[in-house]
C-alpha cells in the first residue's frame, strides 16, 4: 500500500488532479469541469487518476482541494436570499460604499449590485462608539420582529454588521442568541465573527458574501466528502485558504469567503514552494492563461498577502468595480492579457491589445470555430512559437491562413505594415501591458521587480515569459514541471493555518499593554484550538504575529511583524523598530518624531509544513538533447524568421543546456526561449533559464537605422 | 519616424513612468487628500512645454491646469537659467489650478548637459495658512502663502529659506512639507525610469516622440469632434452662490473640429472665495467633452488643442489676482455640468442630466473633550443625474471624483459621531431614468465647548434639474436640530449638545417619468428609493398593477 497526497484544483474549464507519492513521485490528470456539479468531475477525475496510476482511496492521507465554487456564486449571484441587520441610521452601507467613480471618463458605469437588496436591510435600534461604548442599547423586542419578518419572507441567511462591531460585538452576539430562539434555521454571520476589521463597508460586504454562499458550500462540502469516504478514502479533506494555508471542511464551511480565491492562489504557493527548493529569494509569479494574465510576488519564500480583495471587477478589471471583500488573500493582479486577448486598432490609429477577449468560443481566429478576430494566440502561431499540429499536445489543430487573414485585415492593413510585423506588434504590446502591469504593482509595494526571477505558470506564460523579462530587466526564468497544473501541486506545500485579526487603534506609545496581550492571546486559543481539532500538535503549531500600523496622519498602513508572548514595553521599543525598518523597506526613509498609530493586529496559527519529496536526480548526461524537428520561428532579434530547433520537453533531462533560440514543447505549453536566454533542467526537472552573459542587445545598430 | 507599433510601446512606456512616479507620490505623501481622494496629477512635458502625457490618477481640476500652468514656469524660468539638480515650484492659483492649496513642482530632465523635457506633479497640500480650505476670505492676501514661480532646489540643494517660510506659516508643517519633498523624490524616480528608458529605445531627446504623440491624439480628438453636429449650443444654470445666486452661462460653439465655449453673460466675481480660475474652468470643461464624446483618447497637449474656453476678466469662471479661490471647486463643478446641457442639444444620447455637482465638504472644528483643539474634513455626495439609458448613481460624486470617508474612520478620528447616513428617498428626479439619490447624514460633536461648522454647500435653492422631460432632482437642506434651516456658506457656531441634519440633493431625471417600465418603479417603490406617494404622483401607476407586481 502506498501513501500518497491529492491535490485538486476545480478552475472555470478544467479540474486539475496532481498525486505525489512517499517517493516523491508526480502524477497529473486533467479532466473537464462539471456543471452544475462539479463535485461530479472531482469524483471522476479522481476515480480514472487513481486507476491510472494504480493508487486506491484508502492509499491517500490527504486532500486538499481548492475551488472557484465561491467566488463563482458570488459574481454569479447565485447564494441564497440573504437578508442584512445594522444599525439604525446606516441600512444604506453597502449601497453608498465609498462614493466614487472608478472610472472618470464612463459615464454609464454601474457600480457592483449589492447582494442584500435595500427590502431585506433591517435596521436596529442599537449604539455603539468607537471607543466600544454602548450609547444605546439594543432593542431585543425589533431583532425578534426582524427575524419573524424575515423568516416570513423567505431568508435564509442573515448578515449582522453592526457600527463598531469589531471594537464590541455584545449586540452582534445578542442577535447571534436571539435568532437561535426565535428561527433557528437561519444562518447567521456576524462581522465582528467574519471580518472584525473597521470600515463598515467593507465589513458589511463580508460578512453579507460569506452567509450568501454559506449552504451552497456546505452542502456541496458536506456531500463530497461522504462521496469520499463512500468510496474508501479515510484521510484528511482539507481546503485551500485564500490567504495561503489550508483548513478543515468544518473551518471553511463556517467561513466559505476565506476559501474565495482558493484555486488560483496555488500558483503563487507553488511559485513558493519553487522559490525555497530552488533557493530563489524572491519570484514573480507569471500566470498567462486563455483570458487573462495574473502576477504574484514571492518574497523570500512567502508569497504577499493582502487584506483587500475585490469579487468580479467586470469593468475592465478595474479597481473599484468589484465588491470588496475583507479577508487574506495572496496578492495578486490580474489585467485582460491571454491567449484569446483581441488586438485592435484604436482611435490613435495604434495597436491596443486586449482587454476583450475571444474566450474559448468562438475563440482566437487559428482555432477555427468561427472566429474572426485576431488574438494573441493568432499572433504567437504566426510567429512560430506555437506549433499547429501540437496544441494541446496535437488534440487541436491551428489553422494558420485564418490567423493571416485575421491579423492581415484587422490589424496589418489598418496600420499599413505587412502581417508579419503586425504579429510582432501584437507580440510585443502584450508584453509590454503585461511588464507594465508587473512594474506598477511592484512599485506599489515598495518592491525592486528587476530583482525578481519570473516563474511561467499558464499555458501562455512560457511563450511570453523570455520577452517580458528583458522588457522588466528581469535575467533569470525557471518553468517547473507540470506547468499547466501548478496550482493543485502548490496546494500539497500548504500548512494548515487559519488567520485572526482584531482592529485595536491607538497610538503605539499609548497602548493598554495589557489589552493588546489579551487580544492576541484570545486569537491564538482561537486558533490553536481549531488546529488541535484538525490533530495538529502543540508543539507543531507556530504563531506569527502581525499589526497594520502607520504614521498617524498617513492612510497606508504597513505590515510590522511583532513579537511572540507578552507585549511589554520592551517589545514596544522592537516593534517600533520593526515598524521603522518595514518603513524604510517600502519607502526609503523613515520620519523621526513621529507618532506612530497601530491599526488592525493579526495572528496567524499555523501548523507544520507538510514535507514534500519531489523526484529529482543528480545524474547529469553530457549528451545533446535530441532535437524534436526545426521550424521558422521569429524573434525580435533577427530581422527575418530563424530556423530553430524544437525539443520535447519530456526527453530533456537534469544537466542538459541549450543556447536559445530554441522551442521546447510540451503537452500544455510551449516554452520559447529567445536568443538572449539559454536554458538548462536542473536537479528537480525545472527548466532554468538565463540571461547570456553576451547578451547585449545586438539589435541597437539595426534600431538606430530604422529612426534615422 | 517610428512604426506605429513603436509609437505604441513608447508610449505606453511614459505612461507606465508617469504611472510610476504618481503611486510613488501617494505612498510616500503625508496627507490622506493625496492617498484617499487621489487629489493629485503627474505629467511628463517636452523640452518646449507641451504636455506629452499624463498619469491616469489625475482628478479633473489638474489635468488641464498643470499642462497650462507649467508654461508660466518656464516663462519665469527659461532653458538658460535652469540646471541639473533645480527643482521649481509654485501656487499662483490664476495661472495653474486655482488656488493656493495644490502645490506645483516641475523638475527639469536632462539628457547630457541637454534639457529634454520635464517632469511636473500638482498636488493639494493639507493646508496653506490663511483662512484655510473654505470661502471666508476676500481676496488672496488672507488665503494663505502664495509661493511665486521660483526654485524650490537649486543644484540639488534645498532652498532653506522658502522652506522655513513655509514651515512657519501653514498649519500642518509636517504633512505639508512631506508631500512637497513625495513630490521631489517621485518625480527624481521619474526622470531615472526616462533616462533607462531613452537608453533601451537609443533615443536622447523625447520631443520626436512627444509630437508623435500630439499629432495622433489632436487627429483623433478632432475627429471625435466632427462627429458632434456643427451648430451653437447654449445653456445657464444657477447655483446658490454666496451672498445672492451666481448664474453660469454657456454658449458651445461647434464648427467642425472646433469645439469652443463662451461663458460670457456668468454673473461678475464673488466677493468671497467661490471664484474660478480660467484654467480650473477649462480643465473641468475638457474633462466634461472627453468623457462625454472621447473618454479613450489620453490627455496630453494634442486633446487639448483643439477645445477653447473663454469667460470675461473679473467674471465668477475668469477669476483674477486679487480675488480670493480657495473653494473655487464649489463655482467650478458647475461649468461642465452647464457645458453638458448645452451639449444635449447636439448629442443627447451622450450627454446625463444634472445632478448634486459640487462636492459635500462637512468641516467641523473646536475642541474635544479632552480640551484638545481639532479640525476635521470628510467628503460626501450626493445623487448623479439620470442616463439617457439608465437611473442616476445614487451618493456618487459627478464631475468631482472624490471618495466619501467610512462612518467607523470619521468616528475613529475626530469627535465627531454620525447618527445617521442613508440615502435619501424621494430625493431623485422621476424621469424614464431616475436621478441618483441624495444622502441624509445626521451628525453631532463629543465635546463640552460650542464647536464650528463652516457650510459651502450648494443647489439649496435651485435643485438639480432633468433632461428631455425628467423631473428635477430634490433641493438640499440643512437643518440645525432637525428643526432650523441653515445657510448655504456661512460660518455657524452651535452648543455641544446641537446636531445638525444635511439632505443632500437628488440628480434630475432624463426622459418622461411616464415612459418609466412599471416594474422600475414597482421596484424602487418596494425597496423604498420612492415614496408611493411620488409613484402615484410622477407615475402612470395604480394601485392594482403595483399589488399585482409585488406578488
Amino acid at each position: 500500500m502506498s501513501s500518497i497526497r491529492v491535490g485538486v484544483d476545480i478552475g472555470g474549464t478544467f479540474t486539475d488532479i496532481v498525486i505525489l507519492d512517499e517517493t516523491g513521485d508526480r502524477y497529473f490528470g486533467k479532466t473537464l469541469t462539471t456543471y452544475p456539479d462539479p463535485s461530479a468531475g472531482f469524483i471522476k477525475g479522481l476515480d480514472e487518476n487513481l486507476e491510472k496510476y494504480g493508487f486506491s482511496y484508502n492509499d491517500i492521507t490527504t486532500i486538499i482541494h481548492g475551488t472557484t465554487l465561491v467566488v463563482n456564486a458570488l459574481i454569479e449571484r447565485k447564494g441564497v436570499k440573504t437578508a442584512l441587520i445594522t444599525t439604525k441610521g446606516f441600512r444604506d452601507q453597502i449601497e453608498i460604499g465609498n462614493e466614487n467613480r472608478y472610472d472618470l471618463y464612463d459615464l454609464f458605469i454601474e457600480k457592483p449590485t449589492t447582494l442584500v437588496p435595500r427590502s431585506s436591510r433591517y435596521p436596529v435600534t442599537e449604539r455603539i462608539l468607537n471607543d466600544g461604548t454602548i450609547l444605546t442599547s439594543l432593542d431585543e423586542a425589533e431583532v425578534k420582529d426582524i427575524f419573524k419578518k424575515a423568516d416570513a419572507q423567505g431568508v435564509e441567511a442573515v448578515a449582522v454588521c453592526l457600527l463598531h462591531g469589531y471594537k464590541n460585538d455584545i449586540h452582534e452576539k445578542r442577535i447571534y442568541e436571539i435568532a437561535q430562539e426565535v428561527a433557528p434555521h437561519i444562518r447567521v454571520s456576524l462581522s465582528s465573527e467574519v471580518s472584525p476589521e473597521i470600515r463598515e463597508y467593507q465589513r458589511a460586504s463580508t460578512t453579507i458574501a460569506n452567509v450568501y454562499v454559506q449552504p451552497l458550500v456546505e452542502q456541496y462540502l458536506t456531500k463530497l466528502e461522504s462521496d469520499l469516504i463512500d468510496r474508501g478514502f479515510n484521510g484528511q479533506f482539507h481546503l485551500m485558504l485564500s490567504g495561503g494555508g489550508t483548513c478543515t471542511i468544518e473551518t471553511a464551511c463556517r467561513f466559505p469567503i476565506r476559501i474565495l480565491e482558493s484555486g488560483p492562489v496555488g500558483g503563487s504557493i507553488a511559485g513558493a514552494f519553487y522559490s525555497k527548493l530552488c533557493d530563489f529569494d524572491n519570484l514573480h509569479v507569471f500566470d498567462m492563461g486563455g483570458t487573462t494574465a495574473k502576477a504574484s510576488l514571492v518574497d523570500n519564500g512567502e508569497p504577499l498577502i493582502t487584506n483587500e480583495f475585490e469579487v468580479g471587477r467586470e469593468h475592465r478589471f478595474m479597481k473599484g468595480s468589484g465588491m470588496p471583500v475583507k479577508v487574506p488573500v495572496v496578492e495578486m493582479i490580474e489585467i485582460g492579457a491571454g491567449g484569446g486577448s483581441i488586438a485592435h486598432i484604436d482611435r490613435m490609429d495604434l495597436l491596443k491589445v486586449g482587454p476583450e477577449s475571444a474566450s474559448s468560443e468562438p475563440g482566437p481566429a487559428c482555432y477555427g470555430k468561427g472566429g474572426t478576430q485576431p488574438t494573441i494566440t493568432d499572433a504567437d502561431l504566426i510567429l512560430g512559437y506555437l506549433n499547429p499540429d501540437y496544441f494541446l499536445g496535437g488534440e487541436m489543430h491551428l489553422d494558420v491562413e485564418a490567423a493571416y487573414r485575421a491579423i492581415e485585415e484587422k490589424v496589418a492593413k489598418p496600420l499599413g505594415l505587412n502581417p508579419v510585423e503586425a504579429a510582432r506588434g501584437i507580440h510585443r504590446v502584450v508584453n509590454e501591458n503585461m511588464a507594465s502591469a508587473a512594474r506598477i504593482h511592484a512599485v506599489e509595494k515598495g518592491k525592486d521587480i528587476r530583482n525578481y526571477p519570473l516563474f511561467a505558470t499558464g499555458g501562455a506564460g512560457p511563450v511570453h515569459v523570455c520577452n517580458v523579462a528583458h522588457i522588466l530587466g528581469v535575467s533569470e526564468v525557471i518553468s517547473p514541471v507540470g506547468a499547466g497544473v501548478c496550482s493543485a501541486f502548490g496546494f500539497l506545500s500548504s500548512p494548515l493555518s487559519f488567520d485572526f485579526v482584531r482592529s485595536y487603534s491607538g497610538r503605539l506609545d499609548q497602548l493598554d499593554l495589557r489589552e493588546v496581550t489579551r487580544l492576541l492571546k484570545d486569537m491564538e486559543n482561537e486558533g490553536e484550538s481549531i488546529l488541535k481539532q484538525s490533530g495538529v500538535k502543540d508543539a507543531d503549531m507556530k504563531v506569527i504575529r502581525t499589526c497594520e500600523m502607520r504614521y498617524a496622519g498617513q492612510n497606508h498602513d504597513i505590515t510590522v511583524p511583532i513579537p511572540n508572548g507578552e507585549i511589554n514595553s520592551a517589545s514596544i521599543q522592537t516593534i517600533q523598530e520593526n515598524f521603522k525598518q518595514q518603513y524604510e523597506k517600502l519607502y526609503s526613509e523613515a520620519s523621526e518624531g513621529v507618532p506612530i498609530e497601530t491599526v488592525n493586529w493579526r495572528v496567524v496559527v499555523q501548523g507544520p509544513h507538510p514535507e514534500l519529496f519531489i523526484n529529482s536526480s543528480d545524474e547529469k548526461l553530457e549528451m545533446n538533447p535530441p532535437v524534436k524537428n526545426k521550424r521558422d520561428v521569429y524573434f525580435n532579434e533577427y530581422t527575418d524568421y530563424k530556423m530553430t530547433p524544437v525539443y520535447d520537453r519530456s526527453t530533456l533531462t537534469p544537466g542538459v543546456e541549450i543556447p536559445g533560440p530554441a522551442i521546447i514543447e510540451e503537452k500544455e505549453s510551449t516554452m520559447v526561449v529567445t536568443p538572449t536566454f539559454k536554458v538548462s533542467v536542473d536537479r528537480y526537472f525545472n527548466l532554468i533559464l538565463n540571461a547570456k552573459v553576451d547578451a547585449i542587445y545586438d539589435d541597437k545598430d539595426r534600431k538606430q537605422q530604422q529612426y534615422v | 519616424m517610428f512604426d506605429p507599433v513603436q509609437v505604441e510601446v513608447m508610449w505606453n512606456r511614459l505612461i507606465t513612468n508617469l504611472e510610476e512616479q504618481a503611486k510613488t507620490l501617494i505612498r510616500t505623501s503625508f496627507s490622506n487628500i493625496l492617498s484617499d481622494a487621489g487629489d493629485l496629477s503627474a505629467g511628463l512635458f517636452d523640452s518646449r512645454g507641451n504636455m506629452i502625457a499624463q498619469a491616469n490618477t489625475g482628478t479633473p481640476g489638474h489635468i488641464n491646469t498643470m499642462a497650462l500652468g507649467v508654461r508660466h514656469f518656464l516663462e519665469k524660468f527659461p532653458r538658460e537659467r535652469l540646471g541639473q539638480g533645480d527643482v521649481l515650484i509654485g501656487n499662483n492659483p490664476y495661472e495653474i489650478s486655482g488656488h493656493l492649496l495644490d502645490v506645483t513642482i516641475v523638475t527639469p530632465v536632462f539628457y547630457d548637459a541637454n534639457l529634454i523635457g520635464y517632469f511636473a506633479s500638482t498636488c493639494h497640500v493639507t493646508d496653506i495658512g490663511g483662512r484655510g480650505y473654505n470661502p471666508e476670505a476676500e481676496s488672496i492676501y488672507e488665503e494663505g502663502v502664495h509661493i511665486p514661480y521660483m526654485k524650490y532646489y537649486y543644484s540639488g540643494q534645498l532652498n532653506e529659506s522658502l522652506q522655513s517660510i513655509i514651515e512657519t506659516n501653514v498649519r500642518a508643517p509636517f504633512e505639508v512639507l512631506g508631500d512637497l519633498r513625495a513630490q521631489v523624490v517621485a518625480q527624481e524616480v521619474a526622470i531615472r525610469r526616462l533616462l533607462e528608458m531613452l537608453e533601451e529605445f537609443s533615443l536622447t531627446e523625447i520631443d520626436t516622440l512627444g509630437r508623435e504623440i500630439i499629432h495622433r491624439s489632436e487627429k483623433a480628438m478632432r475627429k471625435a469632434l466632427t462627429d458632434i453636429p456643427d451648430g451653437v449650443y447654449g445653456n445657464e444654470l444657477y447655483t446658490d452662490g454666496v451672498a445672492e445666486p451666481i448664474k453660469i452661462k454657456c454658449s458651445v460653439s461647434i464648427q467642425g473640429d472646433e469645439f469652443t465655449v463662451d461663458f460670457t453673460g456668468s454673473s461678475p466675481a464673488s466677493s468671497k472665495g467661490v471664484n474660478v480660475s480660467l484654467y480650473y474652468t477649462l480643465a473641468y470643461v475638457t474633462y466634461a467633452i472627453k468623457a462625454a464624446i472621447a473618454p479613450d483618447i489620453p490627455n496630453n497637449e494634442g486633446s487639448f488643442r483643439p477645445v477653447h474656453v473663454d469667460a470675461p476678466e473679473g467674471s465668477v469662471l475668469n477669476a483674477s489676482h486679487p480675488m480670493p479661490t480657495a473653494a473655487r471647486h464649489i463655482i467650478g463643478h458647475f461649468a461642465p455640468v452647464c457645458v453638458l446641457g448645452a451639449l444635449y442639444y447636439a448629442i443627447p444620447d451622450a450627454t446625463i442630466a444634472e445632478g448634486a455637482t459640487s462636492i459635500w465638504s462637512m468641516q467641523v472644528y473646536g475642541e474635544d473633550l479632552q480640551g484638545e483643539s481639532f479640525s476635521y474634513v470628510t467628503f460626501s455626495t450626493g445623487g448623479m443625474g439620470a442616463r439617457p439609458t439608465k437611473d442616476g448613481l445614487s451618493a456618487t460624486g459627478f464631475p468631482s471624483g472624490v471618495r466619501g470617508t467610512p462612518v467607523e474612520i470619521i468616528e475613529s478620528n475626530s469627535p465627531l459621531v454620525i447618527y445617521q447616513k442613508e440615502l435619501r428617498p424621494d430625493s431623485g428626479g422621476s424621469g424614464r431614468y431616475r436621478g441618483g439619490l441624495g444622502q441624509i447624514i445626521r451628525f453631532g460633536v463629543r465635546t463640552y465647548k460650542p464647536w464650528h461648522f463652516p457650510t459651502m454647500f450648494d443647489c439649496m435653492n435651485y435643485p438639480p434639474r432633468g433632461l428631455a422631460g425628467g423631473k428635477p432632482g430634490a433641493k438640499a437642506e440643512v437643518l440645525l436640530n432637525d428643526q432650523t434651516y441653515l445657510e448655504s456658506k456661512r460660518l455657524y457656531t452651535f452648543d455641544p449638545e446641537d446636531t445638525v441634519t444635511l439632505k443632500l440633493p437628488g440628480g434630475g431625471g432624463y426622459g418622461k417619468p411616464e415612459k418609466r417600465e412599471p416594474e422600475m418603479v414597482n421596484f424602487d417603490v418596494v425597496n423604498g428609493y420612492i415614496s408611493w406617494d411620488t409613484a402615484e404622483a410622477d407615475y402612470d401607476v395604480v394601485e392594482e398593477k403595483y399589488q399585482r407586481i409585488s406578488h
